[in-house]
């Protein structure tokens, strides 16, 4: 990946919309077409509330986050410094049942790896780092 | 990675978002009609949370979400919208949607909560057929 932004946050749902500004207004630059930056915004909210809540405990911690570009696609790295956790091993939700019996919660995880081209994990550095890829243009989506 | 890190990039305005949520209600025969502009996200999930609550112990039984002017929902929107539907189901209360689009369509696509809820394309006829 061609590193373009990097920058460190805490890992409080206050820091939500600074973060979603920074990493949107990187992905415009680098040739992301605006139809695609509500997804980006879903996937960065997503991931960051999860480590908001799960990475650290009440001591809190940061979150680091870099992005660029590398194969024509625009790349996401959100890197917590909490016990080791592969947040890609998670099981799918049941989606097919109804309102009573759903299951509150799990949604999220399921949206990242629905509306990303690619989302990987490695532990590297003390860090869980998430990798998450976007195509530039909604055609480009597989 | 490459060490060309650019600490401060200038902020655009075509990225410039409101970060809020709008809720107003207005009772429609025995339905509520209950508009959301914004979004409804992490931050702002809570004060949905509170407000449905509290029209709920007011005594509302029958909801209709119109969701025209929401911008953007994430996982924690979808989880406030689930739980409003669980309590008026759990009560025998009628629950429905309108008005979705964009991502906020997308996200409900992805999530099947498109086949379980009661989504109406006009607010007439989801007041209509919620009553």
């Amino acid at each position: 990946m061609k590193l373009e932004h990097a920058f460190r946050i805490d890992a409080h749902p206050a820091d939500l919309a600074g973060l979603i500004r920074q990493v949107t207004t990187c992905a415009a630059e680098l040739g992301v077409n605006d139809s695609r930056l509500p997804v980006i915004e879903l996937v960065v909210e997503e991931i960051f509330i999860n480590i908001c809540k799960h990475a650290y405990g009440d001591a809190g911690g940061g979150v680091e986050v870099r992005c660029g570009l590398a194969d024509g696609r625009f790349v996401l790295e959100m890197v917590d410094f909490g016990q080791p956790f592969d947040l890609t091993s998670l099981p799918d939700p049941d989606l097919t049942q109804d309102v009573q019996e759903r299951k509150v919660g799990g949604l999220g995880v399921y949206f990242i790896k629905k509306m990303t081209d690619a989302f990987g994990y490695r532990r590297e550095d003390n860090g869980n780092v998430l990798k998450v890829s976007f195509s530039l243009d909604p055609r480009g989506k597989t | 990675l490459a060490r060309n890190v650019i600490e401060n990039i200038t902020e655009t305005a075509t990225v410039k978002r409101e970060m809020k949520m709008e809720i107003t209600t207005s009772a429609k025969n025995d339905v509520l009609l209950v508009t959301l502009n914004g979004r409804l996200d992490a931050v702002t999930a809570a004060d949905f949370d509170q407000k449905i609550n509290s029209l709920l112990t007011e005594g509302a039984s029958s909801l209709v979400l119109n969701l025209h002017g929401l911008e953007y929902i994430s996982s924690a929107g979808l989880r406030s919208i689930l739980v409003t539907g669980k309590k008026l189901k759990s009560s025998n209360g009628g629950f429905a949607l309108v008005g979705l689009r964009g991502v906020v369509k997308e996200v409900f696509e992805v999530s099947g909560f498109y086949s379980i809820f009661k989504i109406f394309e006009s607010e007439e006829e989801a007041l209509r057929r919620s009553a």
